[in-house]
C-alpha cells in the first residue's frame, strides 16, 4: 500500500506561499485582527463594518509589517510550484534518472487558507488539478478529488533557519482517483507504463502524492532571522504605502512523491506503519523542549524488496543549507509485543542513506533490502529507530486517523466523522477502542466508541455553536486525557472542524446595498486588499456587474474549488443570503447608496447582530503555536 | 515570419539601443497576445486560454528580463507603446502588420508569424519546405545580441542597479541581472520559451523535446491547426494527434483593431470603457517605468494596472458598439497624471 510501495515517482523543487496573513492576530493582539469564531476582521477590537474602516483596517495591517511581524497583508493566497521537476523514478530496482518522465516539469498551484486562521496545524491547499509533465508529453494529470492537507508538522525540523516557521517542516498528501479524472500518458516512460498497468488492479484506486515542504525563506532573503528582517519589513512596508498589488510569498524547498493509492489507503495522510518521535535529544543539540532538533515522525512499510522508511519529514536539518544533522549510524529494530523483550536489529543505515543527498535524490524514502522470511516476520512485530544508545523513533502500533482532517461546518449541520484505524498500518480488526477529546480542553473524559469489523468508528459532530475544535483521537482504553500541553501533530492523529456562524439575523436583513456592504463585503475587502485586482468589493456597480460570477463563485457546491470565494471560506450562511437577495435585487439608482465608502452604521445599528458584541475567545493550547507563525519574537 | 533589423554596435550605447529594441519587440507581442485572450468567451475554449496565459505569462518575463539587462549595463529602460496595426518594434521589410485580432485561426497564426523560429521541426503530418531567407528571425537577434553582451568590458556591467527580481511575481522565473552570465541566461531562456530555436550549434534549447513547456510557436501552432502535438514514436519523434477542442465561434463579436475604429458614434459608455481602457494601459506602462527605474512601488503598482486593464476590457467587451459589435482594448498610450512619462 502507498508511495512506499513500487512504482515510484520523486520529484522536488520549490513552492511560493502568499497567504493574507492578517488573520492570524488574534482580537485585541494587534489593530488589525481576526474573530476567527464569528469570521470578523476587526480594527482596535471593533468589528469592520463601513469603508472607513475597511481604509482603517488595511493601513494597520501595513503598520503591522513592523510591529507585529504581519508579514504579508497584501497576499493573493496563491501557491505555486516552480522549479520543481521528476527528480527520478523507481521500479523497485533503484533510483533511475533516465526514464523518459526524469526531468518533466510539474505543475500546481493552489491556495493556501488555514481552517483554523490563528493555528498552526490546520493548513489546506486548495486546487482544481495538478500535472507532473506537460499535455502532449509524458505525463499524470490528476484532477482535484480533495484539497491537500498539511500534517506532522515539526516545528524543530531546522533551529538554524530561524525566521519566522523557518524553522519548520510539514508533510501534504492526497489522491487522485483513476476514475474521477486521472490521466496517465505513458509514452516511452517505464514508470507511467507500470503505473498505467497498475490501474488495472481494482485494490488500486488511483495515485497517491505526498509531498513535504521545508527550509522556509521569507522576504525572498535566506539570510534573515527574526531580529535581522527590520529593514525588509520596512521595505515592504514602503511598497505597500506605494499602492498597487504587493504580494510578499515565503518560499520552501520541497520534495515529494508519487505512488499507487490503494484501497483502504487513507487519502489526506499517511496510513503506513508509523514510528513516532520519541523527542530524544539530537547530540550536542539543545533538548526538543528548549526549541532543539527533533527527529520527527516517519512510516514504514514492507515493499517486495523489503521494507522502505519515508523519511522525508524525519531528519532534521543542521544549518540553512539543509545539511542533514549526522546522528550516526541508524539502527533499524524489530521487537515483538510486551511483555516480550527481545529486540532484533534488522538493518543498519548510515548516514550516506540519510544525508541530504540522499534525501534529494529519494525524496527521503530509503529502501532496507531484507529476505521474505524477515519482511513477513516484520508484520507482527514493533518497529524502532535507534542510533548511539538512543532511540528516536518508536513504532505506534494503533493509529486513529480521521478520513477528514479539516471539517467546515455551517451551524446547524450535522455530521459524521469517520475515523479509520490501523495496526502496524493495515485496517483494524473490530472492538478497538478510540476515543475522541478537545485538544485544547480541560476534560477528562473524550468520548469513546469501538471499531467495527472494518476498524471505523464513527462520531457524530455537533454544530449547534460557531466554533473551531480541533479533535484528537487516540486508541486503547487509557488514553492521556486531557491532551493539553501533550499534543504534538508529529504523534498525535486530530481534524479541525470548524463551525460557521448561521447569522440568520444578518439573511433578514433587507437586501440594500448598504446591508450587503456592511455585513458581508466590508470584512472581505478588508481582509483581501489583493481582491481589488478582481473585484472592488466597495463599488456596488462593479458587485452588481459581477453577479453571476459571485454567486457561481460563492456557491457551497464550489467549494473544493482553486477559485471558490472568499478563499478563507469564511461566509456564513447568513451572510450568503442577503449577498444573494442583494445581487437579486434591481438595481435602483435613486435610493441606492453606492458609497459604500460613505457606509455608515446607519441601518446597521438597528439590525446590529448580536455576534458582534460576542465574548473573544480564549486562547486555547494549539493557538500559541502562531506566534511561531508570524511575529518579530525574538530568535 | 518577422524579420528584424541588425547592425553590428560599435560601442555601449549601441548595444543599449538593441537591448531597447528587445524590450519593444517583447513588449510589442503583448497586445495582440492578450486582445486573443480576452476576447475568447468565458468558460469556453479552456485549452486555448490555458496556452494564451502561459505565452502572455513568459512574454512578461521576457520582457522584464530584457528591461534587467538594459539596467545592467547602465541604459534607460522605455516603454514604448507600440501602434497597431503596424509593424513590430525593430522589424523590417514590411513583411508582417501586426493586428489586434480577436480569438481566431488567424491570430493563431499571427502569434506563429512572430515567434517562427528559422527552422522549425516539421511533425510528419505538415512536412513544408524550408524557408530560405538572409534576414534574422527574433531568436536570431537575440543570438547576436547575446554575443554583444559577452563582448562588453566589465566595466560595462553595472550590479544592482533597479533589478527586479522574483521576490513578487513569476517566482523562480524573474532573476537579477548583474553580469553577462546572468544576461545570458536570460537570453537562452527568452529564446528557448518563445521560438525554441537552438541558440547554438550545439543545438542547445531544442524545442519539441517535451521534457519543458513547448515553445510559443508551437503552441500557437497547436491552436491554429486545433490539433495537440504529442510525443510519438515515429522517425521524428513527434506527431499531431487528436483534436485541441477549439470553438471559434465561442469568441466576443469583437472587432479588429479597435485603434481604427470611430468611437464617436457609438454610445458614451463604449466611448468611456475604451478611455478605462487606456487610463488604465498607460497606468501599466508609466507603473512598468518607475518599476524599472528604481520606483518604489516596485513592479506592484504595474501588476495592479494590469489587473485594471482586465476589468476594463471585460466592460468593454460586454459594451455594444452602435452595429452591434464590442471592442476589446485599443491599447492606446494616454498619459493621464503629470507624472506619466514616456521613454
Amino acid at each position: 500500500m502507498s508511495i512506499l510501495e513500487f512504482p515510484r515517482v520523486y520529484f522536488r523543487g520549490e513552492v511560493a506561499w502568499d497567504p493574507v496573513t492578517t488573520n492570524n492576530y488574534l482580537v485585541g493582539q494587534a489593530p488589525a485582527a481576526y474573530d476567527e469564531i464569528g469570521c470578523d476582521s476587526t480594527l482596535n477590537s471593533a468589528r469592520v463594518l463601513s469603508a472607513a474602516q475597511v481604509a482603517g483596517f488595511r493601513q494597520a495591517a501595513i503598520n503591522e509589517v513592523g510591529s507585529a511581524g504581519n508579514w504579508n497583508p497584501g497576499g493573493s493566497y496563491r501557491c505555486p510550484f516552480y522549479n520543481t521537476y521528476i527528480s527520478g523514478v523507481d521500479l523497485g530496482l533503484g533510483l533511475d534518472r533516465t526514464d523518459a518522465f526524469a526531468t518533466a516539469p510539474v505543475g500546481f498551484t493552489g491556495m493556501l487558507v488555514d481552517c483554523e486562521p490563528y493555528g498552526a496545524f490546520s493548513s489546506q491547499l486548495f486546487f482544481d488539478d495538478m500535472s507532473f509533465g506537460i499535455q502532449g508529453g509524458c505525463r499524470i494529470y490528476g484532477k482535484r478529488i480533495m484539497r491537500f492537507n498539511d500534517r506532522f508538522v515539526n516545528f524543530s525540523a531546522n533551529p538554524s533557519n530561524n525566521m519566522i516557521a523557518g524553522v519548520a517542516s510539514v508533510m501534504w498528501q492526497t489522491g487522485f482517483a483513476k476514475d474521477q479524472g486521472l490521466q496517465i500518458d505513458a509514452f516511452d516512460s517505464n514508470v507511467l507504463q507500470q503505473l498505467q498497468t497498475s490501474m488495472a488492479d481494482p485494490d488500486v484506486l488511483g495515485v497517491m502524492v505526498r509531498f513535504v515542504t521545508y527550509r522556509t525563506v521569507y522576504y525572498n532573503d535566506a539570510s534573515l532571522t527574526n531580529t535581522s528582517s527590520g529593514p525588509a519589513a520596512t521595505a515592504l512596508q514602503a511598497q505597500l504605502n506605494a499602492g498597487g498589488f504587493q504580494p510578499n510569498p515565503a518560499r520552501s524547498l520541497l520534495v515529494g512523491t508519487v505512488g499507487l493509492w490503494r484501497r483502504g489507503e487513507v487519502m489526506t495522510e499517511a496510513s503506513e506503519r508509523a514510528l513516532i518521535a520519541t523527542m530524544a535529544t539530537v547530540p550536542g543539540q539543545k533538548p526538543p523542549t528548549a526549541r532543539g532538533p527533533v527527529v520527527a515522525t516517519a512510516f514504514a512499510r514492507a515493499t517486495s524488496k523489503g521494507i522502505a522508511l519515508d523519511f522525508s519529514n524525519t531528519i532534521p536539518c543542521s544549518n540553512r543549507a539543509t545539511d542533514k544533522f549526522d546522528l550516526g549510524t541508524l539502527t533499524l529494530t524489530a521487537a515483538d509485543p510486551p511483555p516480550a523483550v527481545a529486540i532484533a536489529t534488522i538493518a543498519t543505515i548510515d548516514f550516506s542513506k540519510y544525508d541530504r543527498a540522499a534525501f534529494e535524490a529519494t525524496s527521503g524514502i530509503i529502501d532496507i533490502p531484507l529476505d521474505s522470511g524477515t519482511i513477513n516476520q516484520l508484520a507482527g512485530m514493533n518497529l524502532a529507530i535507534t542510533a548511539g544508545g538512543a532511540t528516536y523513533l518508536q513504532e505506534d502500533v494503533l493509529r486513529a486517523i480521521p478520513m477528514l482532517p479539516n471539517i467546515y461546518l455551517n451551524q446547524g449541520d450535522s455530521a459524521n466523522l469517520v475515523v479509520q484505524v490501523y495496526e502496524r498500518g493495515v485496517p483494524a480488526s473490530a472492538g478497538v477502542t478510540v476515543t475522541m477529546s478537545d485538544m485544547n480542553a480541560t476534560q477528562a473524559n473524550g468520548v469513546s466508541l469501538k471499531t467495527n469489523s472494518a476498524g471505523q468508528v464513527s462520531f457524530p459532530l455537533q454544530s449547534t455553536t460557531s466554533e473551531i475544535i480541533g479533535w484528537v483521537f487516540q486508541t486503547g482504553e487509557n488514553p492521556t486525557l486531557p491532551v493539553g500541553n501533550a499534543f504534538t501533530p508529529l504523534n498525535f492523529t486530530y481534524t479541525y472542524q470548524r463551525v460557521l456562524p448561521a447569522e440568520s439575523d444578518i439573511a433578514q436583513l433587507p437586501p440594500s446595498w448598504s446591508n450587503a456592504y456592511t455585513y458581508v463585503l466590508a470584512n472581505w475587502e478588508s481582509m483581501a486588499p489583493c481582491m481589488d485586482n478582481w473585484l472592488r468589493l466597495g463599488d456596488e456597480q462593479q458587485v452588481r456587474s459581477y453577479a453571476s460570477i459571485i454567486k457561481t463563485l460563492t456557491d457551497p457546491v464550489n467549494f473544493e474549488n482553486f477559485r471558490f470565494m472568499p478563499v478563507t471560506r469564511d461566509m456564513s450562511n447568513g451572510q450568503r443570503t442577503l449577498l444573494y437577495n442583494f445581487l437579486n435585487s434591481p438595481y435602483d439608482a435613486t435610493t441606492s447608496d453606492s458609497g459604500a465608502a460613505t457606509s455608515t452604521a446607519n441601518t446597521a445599528s438597528s439590525a446590529r447582530r448580536s455576534s458582534a458584541e460576542k465574548a473573544l475567545p480564549l486562547t486555547p493550547i494549539h493557538q500559541l503555536s502562531r506566534a511561531m507563525r508570524s511575529g518579530p519574537t525574538s530568535d | 515570419m518577422i524579420k528584424v533589423q541588425w547592425l553590428a554596435p560599435e560601442s555601449v550605447a549601441d548595444v543599449q539601443d538593441r537591448v531597447q529594441t528587445a524590450i519593444d519587440l517583447e513588449f510589442g507581442t503583448l497586445p495582440p497576445y492578450l486582445y486573443a485572450k480576452m476576447t475568447i468567451l468565458p468558460g469556453t475554449n479552456v485549452p486555448a486560454m490555458q496556452r494564451l496565459n502561459g505565452i502572455v505569462g513568459q512574454e512578461m518575463i521576457h520582457m522584464c528580463l530584457a528591461c534587467n539587462i538594459m539596467n545592467a549595463i547602465g541604459g534607460t529602460v522605455g516603454i514604448n507603446a507600440p501602434k497597431y496595426p503596424g509593424p513590430l518594434p525593430g522589424s523590417i521589410g514590411g513583411g508582417v502588420i501586426i493586428h489586434l485580432l480577436p480569438f481566431s485561426q488567424d491570430a493563431m497564426a499571427q502569434g506563429m508569424a512572430i515567434e517562427e523560429p528559422s527552422e522549425p521541426i516539421d511533425p510528419p503530418t505538415l512536412m513544408r519546405g524550408a524557408a530560405v531567407d538572409t534576414a534574422i528571425t527574433i531568436g536570431e537577434y537575440y543570438h547576436l545580441l547575446d554575443q554583444a553582451l559577452a563582448a562588453l568590458p566589465s566595466s560595462a556591467w553595472l550590479p544592482n542597479n533597479h533589478q527586479i527580481d522574483d521576490a513578487q511575481f513569476f517566482p523562480g522565473q524573474i532573476f537579477a541581472v548583474n553580469s553577462y552570465a546572468d544576461a545570458h541566461r536570460a537570453i537562452t531562456q527568452i529564446v528557448s520559451e518563445g521560438e525554441g530555436t537552438p541558440v547554438s550549434p550545439s543545438g542547445q534549447g531544442s524545442p519539441l523535446t517535451f521534457e519543458n513547456e513547448l515553445a510559443h510557436y508551437y503552441r500557437f501552432w497547436e491552436m491554429q491547426r486545433n490539433q495537440v502535438l504529442v510525443k510519438d514514436p515515429n522517425p521524428v519523434g513527434y506527431a499531431w494527434r487528436g483534436a485541441l477542442g477549439l470553438d471559434w465561434s465561442q469568441v466576443y463579436p469583437a472587432i479588429a483593431d479597435p485603434e481604427l475604429h470611430d468611437f464617436s458614434n457609438d454610445s458614451p459608455a463604449a466611448q468611456q470603457v475604451q478611455v478605462q481602457c487606456n487610463a488604465a494601459y498607460s497606468a501599466l506602462i508609466d507603473g512598468l517605468i518607475s518599476a524599472f527605474r528604481g520606483g518604489t512601488g516596485g513592479l506592484g503598482l504595474a501588476v495592479r494596472a494590469m489587473f485594471d486593464l482586465r476589468m476594463a476590457a471585460i466592460k468593454a467587451l460586454a459594451t455594444p458598439l452602435a452595429d452591434g459589435s464590442v471592442a476589446g482594448p485599443a491599447f492606446i498610450y494616454t498619459p493621464t497624471t503629470s507624472t506619466g512619462v514616456l521613454s
